[in-house]
């Protein structure tokens, strides 16, 4: 078989079955076409190599066939914003309960601090489908568009979209996501730390124990970061400040400033390890850790009782700034 | 990387003017070689894996028909525009015309402000 017809025989099956026969006709017309018109110049038959030149202007057999197809694409432009801002939402929707679901298993398996982080490590495996099932109905729908002549309509109003747009103090996003990632990590630190001591305590793990008032903590701070990471996801879909998220950050505040009042009560927070050889010298080293982190502790409770009031003081003039307002408004509409 | 960027910006601007081109040229009838090779003489080379699909798609459309022919010895595909066309045609030709005549104004004018800054600031 001659050049062209192994060209043409290359091309056929991967055209439309209902045009094939037509354009395989016009595509073999016009590279005929050429080589006629070519050969006519040079004034004798065109060689093999002259030929293979022709035909391979006409691109590859995938290539040639490709803009016949009448999708070329998976899911166009129309559809694309929509896929591409859905797929974003349902990738971090489904890190996050993933993420939830992991932590949970772990904290309720054996031995929650050896099986936290490998069920942590499995978390973003959870990408993949949501990937697929979400192209998947994107590009199904992007099908029925084209082959049904569907059009997308986005039925939207400007007087829908938020008063003021984007307010001038959103929650910047890096801040969220960095509130995530250190968050999760002050998790998974947390939660280790009653099998693996070394993590706070390093090499004097050895000679100095947690003390039992951290047993009474754990799960109210375990709570504390908790709170914080699903407010800094919340923070990351929606970085809007509003009063209702403003006043759950300042209770989880001043919950975290009462978690920090009972520990400075307590104030036996380090201990000599039950089984060190020399429990008197470890006890004192202890005693001194005490003091400092009792210190420090004050130190950071006052700061934090000052921030807490200040903020309260900014939310009781928004609030009356904004009564004002609302009053100023009412009298004018009367 | 400014010559790539040139040459897909020229591409761009290019595309929308290929399917004027193409129209203009059927209003007499051609088959696809000749009429890549008409267009190509008249400045405007397509390469022949843009055209037939674009005629293709110009042919669903209602804008062009086509008849399957005999001439010298082998059957080609003659295409012309249809009676749907010919309107269409026009009215992208007025649009184009109208928009090129903007295009001059405004590009007039930029120039004419450069030369008044360059005259200023000498």
């Amino acid at each position: 078989m001659d050049l062209l017809g192994r060209y043409l025989d290359a091309v056929k099956p991967l055209l439309p079955r209902k045009t094939q026969n037509d354009i395989l006709r016009e595509i073999s017309d016009d590279i005929l076409s050429q080589m006629e018109d070519r050969a006519e110049a040079l004034g004798r038959p065109l060689t093999e190599d002259e030929q293979a030149d022709v035909i391979r202007k006409h691109g590859h057999p995938v290539v040639a066939a490709a803009r016949y197809g009448t999708a070329r694409y998976l899911i166009g432009p129309e559809v694309f914003p929509f896929y591409w801002l859905f797929l974003k939402i349902a990738a971090i929707g489904a890190l996050v309960v993933r993420s939830i679901i992991a932590i949970v298993g772990a904290l309720l398996s054996a031995d929650p601090a050896r099986a936290l982080i490998p069920a942590l490590i499995q978390v973003p495996s959870v990408l993949l489908p949501v990937f697929f099932w979400v192209t998947a109905v994107f590009a199904a729908f992007e099908l029925c568009q084209s082959a049904l002549h569907w059009k997308l309509r986005v039925n939207w109003d400007p007087r829908s979209l938020p008063a003021g747009g984007k307010p001038s103090g959103s929650i910047p996003r890096t801040h969220s996501v960095a509130e995530i990632i250190f968050g999760l990590a002050g998790f998974i630190w947390w939660q280790a730390l009653p099998s693996a001591p070394y993590l706070a305590l390093g090499p004097s793990a050895h000679f100095i124990a947690f003390g039992p008032v951290w047993e009474k903590l754990h799960w109210p701070v375990l709570l504390l970061i908790s709170a914080g990471l699903v407010q800094a996801v919340m923070n990351l879909l929606r970085p809007y400040p509003s009063l209702v998220r403003n006043r759950v950050r300042l209770l989880i505040h001043v919950a975290g400033l009462a978690v920090l009042w009972v520990a400075l009560r307590s104030g036996n927070w380090f201990v000599a390890a039950p089984s060190v050889d020399h429990a008197s010298q470890a006890g004192a080293v202890a005693n001194v850790l005490n003091q400092v982190l009792f210190c420090c502790g004050l130190a950071g409770f006052v700061i934090g009782a000052m921030r807490i009031v200040w903020e309260c003081v900014q939310h009781l003039r928004e609030s009356l700034a904004k009564t004002a307002v609302r009053a100023e408004q009412a009298i004018r509409r009367h | 990387m400014d010559s790539e960027l040139f040459e897909n910006l020229r591409l761009e601007l290019r595309r929308g003017c290929l399917v004027l081109a193409v129209l203009a040229q059927l209003q007499n009838e051609h088959y696809g070689y000749t009429l890549r090779k008409a267009l190509a003489d008249h400045g405007v080379a397509i390469d022949e894996g843009t055209l037939y699909p674009l005629l293709r798609r110009l042919e669903s459309q209602g804008l062009l028909v086509s008849e399957w022919r005999e001439e010298a010895k082998r059957n080609k595909r003659f295409y012309r525009l249809s009676g749907e066309g010919f309107p269409v045609f026009e009215q992208l030709l007025r649009e184009w015309r109208s928009l090129n005549a903007s295009l001059e104004r405004i590009a007039t004018a930029g120039e004419a402000g450069t030369v008044d800054k360059e005259t200023v600031s000498s």
